[in-house]
């Protein structure tokens, strides 16, 4: 028998977690350079943000990606690399004053796209995954975003109806569910340890 | 729930990632189901019990 425990280094976990930070880093000064730059460093902070996933899998689990989450991390992969390109384009053209009249609501609408692809693509992965314990784990994690989300909204929103704080678009609901995301499930990967 | 996994598996001579494979599960159901934080689905408990040849509750023991 071996690896009954996940290996758990401290070392490699933090200079893994620097490099990640690094990679981010340089992706957004790239991404300060005007042309083609920005799509560049947004690719680079999406594909940094994957391999840090991939690697810690690997590097902390030993253990072969199972096929749906192969698949989610692709699909995933995909949505948010197209939310960058749309976005940035949605941008460009919405400084060149192309966003006016009927065409414009098109381009308001073209990063919405990748978000909503990243949102199908954690569906399709609780549709597909086989393992009950996984679905489970995943299940709660997404009941305390939900959770965390709503409250954050609510309180947030009686802050702004009493101009006590600023206006904060509602697009922001997705990476705010993404943070309570990652939180509870660090919570949860933790209790069943 | 208690459960003899640990010892059904060591008495084959199974890593948890073997028994995985074979559950086709990940290795941190396995960990999570022999430390007694999670207790399996039915259908899985059978798939359990048909993999080691036991009936459930040979395997699974309610402490209530």
């Amino acid at each position: 028998m071996s690896d009954e425990v996940a290996p758990r280094s401290p070392l490699k976990r933090l200079g893994l977690f620097i490099a990640f930070l690094g990679a981010t880093a340089l992706s957004i000064w790239i991404g300060r350079h005007g042309g083609v730059w920005p799509y560049v460093g947004g690719l680079g902070i999406v594909a940094a943000s994957l391999v840090f996933a991939l690697v810690s899998n690997k590097l902390f689990q030993r253990e072969k990606i199972r096929p749906p989450m192969r698949r989610y991390l692709f699909r995933f992969g995909i949505s948010m690399s197209a939310y960058v390109v749309l976005l940035v384009t949605a941008v460009s053209l919405g400084r060149q004053g192309l966003a006016d009249g009927p065409w414009g609501y098109l381009i308001a609408l073209a990063p919405a796209v990748g978000v909503l692809g990243a949102i199908a693509s954690v569906a399709f992965y609780l549709a597909e995954e086989t393992d009950e314990f996984a679905r489970t784990t995943l299940m709660h994690s997404l009941l305390w975003a939900a959770g965390g989300t709503l409250g954050l909204a609510t309180v947030w929103g009686f802050l702004e109806t009493f101009d006590k704080a600023l206006h904060i678009p509602t697009w922001a609901a997705v990476p705010v569910f993404a943070v309570f995301m990652g939180l509870a499930q660090a919570v949860i990967a933790r209790r069943y340890r | 729930m208690k459960n003899r996994l640990k010892v059904l598996r060591a008495e084959r001579d199974w890593s948890q990632a073997d028994l995985a494979e074979r559950l086709d599960v990940s290795r941190q159901t396995i960990n999570a189901l022999e430390t007694g934080k999670y207790d399996p689905s039915l259908p899985l408990a059978f798939k359990i019990a048909r993999l080691f040849g036991l009936p459930i509750e040979t395997i699974f023991q309610d402490e209530a």
